[in-house]
């Protein structure tokens, strides 16, 4: 039993350990406070954006962790130095774009690393100890491992189509048509393949299942909640008492 | 109406997907700032290739409305605020009543169940005009204060029941292109 266990063991390191209840308040948090919530503390935004680019760094992504790094540069570069000099609606739209920008990505770094650091199985049990119905786990989980199967797909079905010559300048519809109906075909063709494999293993069995994966939290997932439970206190006092 | 079984759900489960994914992408499209009102218009159009097919695999009651939920809860995690849960919700729910009383076969039904559906989305949209000054106070603080004044032209009060309209249209236009598309391409893949 013990090799068992020994062979099972990941190698992962130990942010990316983290349960993966904290990963997604984590995901919350970050993204809630981010988008919907003054500049007032702009240390904050500095330290949650560094947090996030920090925990590409914990999953071994360098090159996509130093192509954020720029984007953000440049989008600083773009707030201090261009905007000043802009008017209308040339202000407005560059406005509105580093502001989506700056508040919606650190969300999504965050949310692209709970999804590439959990296993789909450690998912599932912590979602199960939630306490939540079948009914939503079941979907949510095919969800959750569905996403890297689209993005592989669509990057080949993108070669494919510049093999053909097919782009943005010279078919716009077609373009949309071409790369949208393969993808949906051939990600519900595995769908099915997935669907009859799960059956194989028994996930429609009747009684309570049982997970390899040991879910609970640990001192980081307690030091995290603390600190996410601190910036919710400063974002609702914000919130009511700021008017 | 039987139970729902795990294919069901896995069935769900990967449609959702890439009614998020499509939608997402859309979305994005979508983000510069003046098509905001135009929003509800877009996605729905193109959300509806997926989606007609989605319906056309389905028979059961309830699956709309998990799909509802689900793209509810994703929005939440993804900072949307609470407001998209029961949105999700309550149009999954209205719409997937509209398809059931066709039997999700009937054409006329489908296209209003999903044009219905598409409400969803109005989740991003209404916070903008119920709290309207506190939205744009919040907007003002982390964008800049050009911003909401080009923002708060652009989108009067009237421009809500607009919004709305839009979205029905926009999830007719959509359900009907998905019935191009499914008889042009996935009859003949045969994925029915």
């Amino acid at each position: 039993m013990k090799t068992v266990v020994g062979s099972l063991r990941d190698h992962r390191n130990i942010v990316a350990k983290l349960d993966p209840r904290t990963k997604i308040a984590l995901t919350i948090t970050i993204s809630t406070i981010l988008i919907s919530s003054g500049s007032s503390q702009s240390i904050l935004r500095v330290c949650l954006t560094l947090f996030s680019l920090a925990l590409l760094l914990s999953i071994h992504k360098i090159s996509l962790f130093i192509k954020c790094a720029v984007t953000f540069l440049v989008l600083i570069g773009i707030q201090y130095w261009v905007i000043p000099y802009a008017e209308g609606m040339i202000k407005f739209i560059l406005l509105a774009f580093v502001g989506i920008f700056m508040n919606m990505f650190p969300g999504f770094i965050v949310g692209y690393y709970t999804l590439f650091s959990t296993k789909v199985s450690e998912f599932i049990a912590a979602m199960e100890k939630m306490k939540l119905p079948r009914n939503i786990i079941i979907p949510i989980s095919v969800i959750f491992r569905f996403f890297p199967t689209i993005a592989e797909e669509y990057r080949n079905i993108n070669y494919a189509m510049k093999m053909r010559g097919i782009n943005f300048s010279n078919h716009f519809f077609k373009m949309i048509e071409y790369r949208m109906i393969p993808l949906i075909i051939s990600v519900v063709q595995i769908g099915n393949d997935l669907s009859f494999t799960a059956m194989t293993r028994g996930i429609d069995s009747p009684f309570k299942r049982t997970n390899v994966c040991v879910v609970k939290f640990k001192l980081l997932d307690i030091l995290l909640i603390i600190i996410m439970v601190i910036l919710w206190i400063i974002y609702f006092k914000e919130k009511l008492f700021n008017d | 109406m039987n139970k729902l079984l795990v294919k069901d759900l896995i069935t769900v489960g990967i449609f959702t997907a890439i009614y998020l994914v499509v939608f997402f992408v859309t979305f994005m499209i979508g983000y510069i700032p003046f098509l905001i009102p135009f929003l509800g218009f877009i996605c729905p159009i193109v959300c509806g290739i997926p989606f007609i097919l989605y319906v056309m695999k389905t028979d059961k009651f309830g699956m709309v409305t998990l799909t509802g939920t689900i793209l509810g809860i994703a929005f939440t995690v993804m900072g949307s605020g609470l407001i998209m849960i029961p949105f999700g919700i309550i149009f999954g729910l209205i719409g997937d009543f509209i398809m059931k009383s066709g039997g999700y076969k009937e054409w006329k039904s489908i296209a209003w169940g999903y044009a219905i559906f598409s409400f969803w989305m109005m989740g991003f949209v209404v916070r903008m005009f119920i709290a309207r000054d506190q939205y744009f106070k919040e907007v003002g603080q982390s964008y800049g204060q050009d911003y909401v004044n080009v923002l708060e032209s652009i989108t009067p009060l009237w421009t809500l029941p607009v919004m709305f309209i839009l979205t029905v249209l926009g999830g007719l236009v959509g359900a009907w292109l998905g019935k191009k598309m499914f008889s042009k391409h996935f009859k003949k893949a045969g994925l029915v």
